[in-house]
């Protein structure tokens, strides 16, 4: 009886020894870990150790490796009838029609630096059979003033019989003013000054050949 | 007085209160578990960083240790241009590295001479650019702000306070630490001229530390 008792103590104590143990165990484990983390950031916080090894390489921000300092747009120009030019008349197409319906007039022309349409109308106007039309349309192609970024030789065909394209320019002889600097682009505008003419009717990259 | 008597029986562990204090514990590493969890998935996202690529700006505010300030924009670019004709007419027998390195010099002697305003005018100067993004509100102004280490950090603020004053929020900023020192000591300085996706051509001022 009194061994039977003893051995039930001793096995209580045991019980209560495990017991309190395993608690303390646990609360041990839970300050330990509460204490490490005291000290931490909060984004550290939950790093596992081996992450600790890996360093994080910080991406260098724009404007460390250099400065780029955007600038102003580079528009381009165009070569094309200078209207703001005094003197410059207009031609009229039906006009050249109700004088000659069947002119063929070719002009070969040089066009200065300054943009100015220079020819002599002896030489350089091509007009078998149609003199008068031929000497009119020169009359006025002379007034005719360019915007000046490109110089050359520039020819026209007006074909006023023609039921497809009326006019010609040939524009191969043209290059660009060597002042320009080569990032400005020169583009061809509208390098005739004439009423009643559809742009379908004409072609200003055509081969005109006297 | 009947005193219970003595049963060495019931002198048993209670194990309830020790079961519901492990659950307790159960319970919180179940739920830190998943706290610990969500820093691992947040760091398997992808988060875009910057790119190595140098500041984009159509202003640079270059803040000096002296109360003075250096800007530049793009009316900084017919001086560079100019000024690198002239070295090249000058030095045009130098070889192509102490040809670049003197336009280097020239250029950055003379933009500091030119750019470089007393502390006082800077209101003045943002006004004039909150002004021109006034005038067109769908024109973008960005403003790369530039303040060395000297420097306190509640000069930066004050630039930021002026430019954030745009009436259609169309001036951008973005602040970065450097001295004046680092664009004299920069690598190269030079002219490039780009195409944008717009297909918009434009002369560009790249200095490159």
């Amino acid at each position: 009886m009194n061994l039977n008792y003893a051995q039930q103590k001793k096995s209580s104590y045991l019980q209560w020894f495990i017991g309190g143990g395993v608690t303390l165990a646990i609360i041990s484990v839970l300050v330990i870990r509460t204490l490490m983390m005291q000290g931490l950031p909060y984004d550290e916080m939950f790093l596992s150790s081996y992450a600790l090894v890996d360093s994080l390489e910080i991406p260098p921000r724009p404007g460390i490796a250099g400065i780029i300092i955007t600038g102003p747009k580079i528009e381009p120009v165009y070569f094309k009838i200078d209207v703001q030019r005094a003197g410059l008349r207009k031609l009229d197409w039906d006009e050249i029609v109700a004088w000659d319906r069947t002119a063929d007039v070719k002009i070969r022309a040089t066009i200065t630096d300054d943009g100015s349409l220079v020819f002599d109308e002896v030489t350089d106007v091509y007009c078998p059979g149609h003199t008068s039309a031929g000497r009119i349309i020169a009359s006025v192609v002379k007034t005719w003033a360019y915007t000046p970024y490109k110089t050359g030789t520039i020819r026209f065909w007006f074909n006023v019989a023609s039921t497809g394209q009326k006019l010609t320019i040939d524009v191969r002889g043209l290059k660009r003013k060597p002042g320009i600097p080569g990032k400005i682009d020169v583009f061809n505008g509208l390098l005739y000054y004439i009423d009643g003419l559809s742009r379908r009717d004409v072609n200003s990259n055509g081969i005109v050949r006297f | 007085m009947a005193f219970k008597p003595w049963n060495s029986n019931k002198r048993k562990m209670q194990l309830v209160s020790l079961i519901d204090m492990v659950f307790i514990l159960l319970v919180f590493f179940l739920v830190t578990i998943f706290i610990v969890r969500e820093p691992r998935e947040e760091m398997r996202l992808a988060v875009p960083t910057p790119e190595n690529k140098p500041g984009r700006a159509q202003i640079l505010i270059q803040l000096l240790p002296s109360d003075e300030f250096f800007m530049i924009d793009e009316s900084a670019m017919p001086v560079v241009e100019s000024v690198f004709r002239d070295v090249e007419n000058r030095f045009g027998y130098l070889s192509v590295q102490n040809l670049q390195q003197k336009k280097k010099e020239v250029v950055f002697r003379v933009l500091t001479e030119r750019f470089t305003y007393p502390a006082e005018q800077l209101s003045h100067k943002i006004q004039q650019l909150l002004n021109k993004a006034n005038r067109s509100p769908n024109e973008k102004y960005f403003v790369l702000i530039r303040c060395p280490d000297e420097v306190p950090y509640a000069r930066v603020i004050e630039v930021i306070e002026k430019l954030s004053q745009a009436q259609y929020n169309n001036v951008i900023y973005g602040c970065v630490g450097g001295s004046l020192e680092e664009i004299r000591n920069c690598k190269q300085i030079r002219i490039v001229t780009e195409i944008d996706e717009k297909g918009i051509k434009r002369d560009n001022l790249w200095i490159t530390f």
